[in-house]
């Protein structure tokens, strides 16, 4: 496999969307996320090289459950996508995975391993030069303009302002100012007003073109497919307080939590990206495109869109750039970029699907095709079945991947023989995949919120020490022995 | 490896010194900014290609 071929498992369009999402908001976490993301798959190619990873129905299990998690969560976003831009959650589920799977199980098709990852990003690239025309502005310079603004306001030509757009899921949306919203379509909205230090909610039911007046430290609870116009001039709910605000991000991050997400897709990535055999060159050249591309993007969405992350799921902020550019002189619109955006995150997904397809294959043996199609056929029905933020389930397989399969492979080394019966890796994975899972369901103390979020942070060390003993005591037997 | 590790924490250090210097800016965007987006990644990089010419 090459090194392109191989770094495509990473950059999903789930976790592109969030990077994009999380500098467009001046997410507090925005710049770890950035750096986390692109050394987390380099990381992963300095992995000590072993030989086989032992077969086993436990491990077989387990990377198929970290499959389906993965792949459901670029398939929701990829659904959330279609909501955004008027099409159907399940049309865009169902195509994408048919899709995936024709390519995947064709055998001709996996001649070329890198096709996929190169269209992705070659469309996604051209967006961005094309915002960079549109805009007469180098990435560093939309940062600092972004970064000079008084406020994070709606402009006149704001979809939001004009025609009102769609809430993909429910969301609350904190007012800073007072503001009048309009809804577009009927709809209940929850109000949560601070009178005086008591709190009074109030349930309002809206028809079309209904008015409601929000004043500063109001929240709105907004119902998944509603849709509200908003004053142009006015802040963005939920934006940083100012563009210096938006820019500075990163004081108020929590170390652990800090500390988690850094763990998470660093062991994240080791466990999804094997160490490359050849082309290393070209797999760098796609971590540093993944940093500097998905900070210009955001840097460009908060410029031209500050309210990129309104409608409740991070695609919003990919597709905003497209949408609030103007028809560039060779007049290209915002809907044909938006379309060249949709092919780009379809082939992201091919190729990001691609990669999870050799991981279940190593596991799998000759029965990967059964295998590999009953996971993407559960991944794109509860895709379908439940609207979920792509940021939980690609967490959460994220979190199990690191705690049951890379944890317990960089412990074991390349051999670490059997115990009981069981090779000692599978015994870690069980460890890690058993806590990860107690540690996630659990209801912790306030302080030890942190760890029930990211159960990573309990699980890999615990399921790494665990197969160390196991070394350690082999060792002493054999030591005996002699 | 350790190289890429320390890559990966020295923020969560930075940001904890007094004075908060990681929030300075260059040319409009901050310290930390230039070493997320573009110091810490062609570091990892150039280090990832030694460490693999090497082997």
């Amino acid at each position: 496999m090459t090194g392109l071929g191989t770094l495509a498992v990473w950059p999903g369009p789930a976790l592109l969307a969030w990077v994009v999402a999380a500098v467009a908001a001046g997410a507090p976490v925005a710049p770890l996320l950035v750096l986390a993301v692109a050394l987390a798959p380099l990381l992963a190619l300095l992995q000590p090289a072993r030989a086989t990873a032992p077969r086993h129905p436990v491990t077989l299990a387990l990377v198929a459950i970290v499959a389906a998690l993965v792949l459901s969560a670029h398939l929701a976003a990829l659904a959330d996508a279609a909501a955004l831009i008027g099409a159907r959650r399940w049309h865009a589920i169902v195509l994408a995975a048919a899709l995936t799977l024709l390519v995947t199980l064709m055998p001709g098709a996996r001649r070329w391993p890198g096709v996929a990852p190169l269209i992705g990003g070659a469309a996604l690239l051209g967006v961005l030069l094309a915002a960079a025309v549109s805009t007469g502005l180098a990435p560093w310079a939309a940062w600092a303009d972004a970064a000079a603004r008084p406020a994070l306001v709606f402009s006149g030509q704001s979809p939001w302002v004009i025609e009102g757009e769609r809430f993909v899921r429910r969301t609350t949306l904190a007012f800073d100012d007072g503001q009048r919203v309009v809804a577009v379509a009927p709809g209940t909205f929850r109000v949560v007003e601070h009178d005086g230090g008591r709190r009074v909610v109030r349930d309002w039911r809206l028809g079309a073109g209904d008015a409601l007046t929000l004043r500063p430290g109001d929240t709105l609870t907004v119902e998944a497919g509603s849709r509200l116009r908003f004053e142009p001039g006015k802040r963005v709910p939920g934006a940083p307080a100012s563009g210096p605000a938006w820019g500075d991000a990163a004081p108020d991050a929590s170390p652990v939590r800090s500390l988690a997400l850094l763990a998470t897709l660093a062991l994240g990535a080791c466990a999804l990206v094997p160490a490359p055999a050849r082309r290393v060159i070209a797999a760098v050249f796609i971590a540093l495109g993944l940093s500097l591309g998905a900070s210009s993007w955001g840097a460009y969405a908060t410029l031209a869109a500050p309210e990129a992350g309104l409608a409740g799921s991070p695609i919003e902020a990919l597709l905003s750039l497209p949408r609030a550019m103007p028809a560039t002189a060779r007049g290209v619109t915002g809907g044909a970029l938006i379309a060249v955006v949709m092919c780009g995150l379809l082939a992201l997904f091919v190729a990001a699907a691609e990669g999870l397809r050799h991981a279940l294959r190593d596991a799998a043996g000759t029965r990967w095709p059964a295998v590999w199609t009953a996971v993407m056929g559960g991944a794109s029905v509860v895709s379908i079945i439940s609207v979920v933020d792509p940021l939980t389930p690609l967490m959460t397989g994220l979190g199990l991947a690191g705690a049951a399969l890379a944890a317990p492979r960089l412990a074991a080394g390349r051999d670490a023989g059997r115990r009981l019966g069981w090779p000692v890796e599978v015994i870690g994975a069980v460890l890690g995949a058993a806590v990860f899972a107690a540690v996630a369901v659990a209801n912790p103390p306030a302080a030890l919120e942190s760890l029930a979020a990211f159960p990573v942070l309990v699980a890999a060390p615990v399921a790494f020490g665990g197969v160390r003993l196991l070394r350690a005591a082999r060792g002493d037997a054999r030591s005996r022995a002699r | 490896m350790i190289v890429l590790v320390l890559l990966l924490v020295l923020p969560l250090l930075a940001l904890a010194l007094p004075g908060s210097p990681a929030l300075m800016r260059v040319a409009g965007v901050t310290l930390l900014w230039w070493y997320a987006a573009v110091a810490a990644p062609l570091t990892a990089a150039i280090s990832v290609v030694v460490a693999r010419a090497v082997r």
